[in-house]
């Protein structure tokens, strides 16, 4: 009740205006919803694509994190980006330890945004392999070591 | 005796999270964990404003303020001031049971009373004594509908509220035909409607023109000789290829809106198009067929530049839009590079102006010795005054 009368609040704003690079592709109910994002500066590892982020709400959203990922999904890829496992899982941790109920999907999508625009390594995290191998879909199971403050 | 006024109370608790507003309240208002009016505002140490149950619930998963994620403790967290309280206690919202019909709306702090003492859809108990029943208040001042009372046909108990469904159910429970007079149980009244013989109905053909209408046991005679039903086949043929030409002939509009522009070819053009035409035929033929198939082409050509040049339009606002993210986050960069070099350029200055200082005061003993007593105390003053300065400067700096 309480994270679908939020998230109803959320979806009119995002109806109404959404920052640029970022727009809405599917948010039939409130346990999933999925948003485009566009890197719009000319960073030569994801100029001119469109990366598609998987929203996946909990009841007690937005105390509890949503579990955000990047998903292959109409020939949109997963990015390159020493953060991000190849199956699409996030390492950031404003989606673990460090959220905050007073964030949104908008602001998650900003901030997604701007870890890839500021992001120059063409690679994935070390132990992108065995990673993917073990079968992780879910984030919330991951305890995360978030050691790298240089991207 | 009118019941006490403690019975009519309702027992229908509000939520006052599921209210509904009647004009969407001030952003500052609203609680930033669940995006709505604030409810039993409280402050965090931070100055931070959140609904009470909100920052509890927040507080259990991490102890930290949400908006600056200070460290928070739920003893740092104290009531609002009432200003702010008042506010969205003073908000309008809709009654809760406006989806039964209620369309009175009142400030949020007067809604809980508002239903439990007012509100005309809000559910009460039962008057009568020992009756658990709910009933709304507008019709709590009939007699109870929760008392069972005996079906005079099926002798079966039903509830006083139930009983006008059930007896149009009741299977002991007859009823006449409106038409035929004659008496059915209830449950096969309907069935016996479809069929009875003395409904008055329409021919069969009446969609088609025929105005003749008898009793259904009487139809069949008319439907023999009906010229209507005679024709109703073919009728129907043509029904159904009209309403297909009619959907292709909406398609073709629709094809040929496409085709021919909206603007007319400028007469000049066509004009010349029809000199140069003319030239090629001298010989005189029927030249309008071929005519019509070059201006539809020049026409179809004329589309494809304009939107060729729509759509480079709005690839050129793209880039542009594109060109001033990157320019300003171009900008953003070389502004903090030039702002950490200005600091390293003010921290060399002031070393360079000690040093300078520094090297002036031993200068000036040496001089100031041959020069006279005079000018070795203005020197020596102007640099304790310039190191002074310098020093404190200095500080600043490291601050």
């Amino acid at each position: 009740m309480f994270a679908q009368k939020r998230l109803g609040k959320e979806l009119s704003n995002i109806h109404k205006s959404l920052p640029p690079g970022i727009s809405i592709a599917s948010a039939s109910d409130f346990s999933n919803w999925k948003m485009d994002i566009q890197v719009l500066d000319t960073n030569p590892l994801y100029a001119d694509q469109i990366y598609r982020l998987n929203f996946k709400f909990s009841g007690s959203y937005p105390i509890e994190a949503p579990e955000v990922t990047f998903i292959k999904e109409d020939g949109r890829d997963i990015p390159m980006h020493p953060h991000i496992y190849s199956n699409g899982v996030i390492c950031l941790d404003l989606l673990g330890t460090n959220w905050s109920p007073v964030q949104n999907v908008e602001s998650v999508c900003m901030s997604i945004q701007s870890m890839l625009t500021s992001n120059t390594k063409n690679e994935r995290p070390p132990g992108d392999d065995t990673f993917v191998r073990s079968g992780y879909r879910s984030p919330r199971n991951i305890n995360f070591v978030y050691d790298d403050n240089t991207v | 005796m009118a019941p006490s006024r403690s019975s009519k109370n309702s027992l229908q608790s509000v939520d006052l999270r599921a209210l509904d507003y009647l004009t969407s309240p001030s952003a500052n208002l609203l609680c930033p964990i669940c995006h709505a009016p604030l409810i039993t505002p409280v402050q965090t140490r931070c100055l931070h404003t959140f609904c009470s149950a909100c920052i509890s619930l927040s507080l259990e998963r991490s102890l930290t303020c949400p908006v600056d994620r200070k460290p928070l403790n739920h003893d740092d967290v104290t009531p609002a001031p009432i200003m702010i309280a008042n506010l969205v206690n003073d908000l309008v919202v809709l009654c809760p049971n406006r989806e039964k019909g209620c369309t009175t709306s009142c400030a949020r702090w007067l809604v809980e009373s508002h239903v439990r003492e007012d509100c005309e859809f809000a559910a009460i108990k039962c008057a009568k004594e020992g009756c658990d029943g709910m009933v709304e208040r507008r019709e709590a001042e009939g007699e109870c509908v929760h008392e069972e009372v005996e079906c005079a046909f099926c002798q079966g108990p039903i509830r006083k509220l139930d009983i006008e469904i059930h007896y149009k159910e009741c299977p002991k429970l007859s009823s006449d035909c409106r038409y035929c007079s004659k008496s059915f149980p209830n449950p096969e009244l309907g069935a016996h409607k479809l069929i009875c013989p003395d409904e008055v109905i329409d021919c069969a053909a009446s969609h088609f023109g025929c105005s003749y209408s008898s009793r259904r046991s009487e139809l069949d005679e008319h439907l023999s000789h009906c010229h209507f039903v005679a024709l109703t086949p073919i009728l129907q043929l043509h029904t159904e290829r009209i309403e297909t030409l009619e959907l292709e002939n909406k398609a073709v509009r629709q094809k040929l809106d496409l085709l021919v522009p909206p603007r007319p070819l400028p007469t000049q053009g066509s004009g010349a198009n029809s000199s140069t035409a003319n030239d090629y035929n001298s010989a005189g033929r029927d030249m309008t067929s071929e005519m019509q198939d070059y201006t539809y082409h020049l026409y179809s050509e004329y589309e494809q530049l304009r939107s060729d040049v729509e759509r480079l339009n709005a690839q050129i606002r793209e880039l542009d839009v594109k060109q001033d993210m990157a320019r300003f986050n171009e900008g953003l960069r070389y502004n903090d590079e030039m702002a950490g070099v200005r600091a390293a350029i003010n921290g060399l200055r002031m070393q360079l102006h000690w040093l300078v200082a520094s090297r002036r005061e031993t200068g000036a003993g040496g001089a100031g010795a041959a020069a006279g007593p005079r000018s070795i105390g203005g020197s020596s003053v102007g640099g304790d005054g310039r190191r002074m300065s310098v020093d404190s400067a200095r500080q600043v700096v490291k601050l």
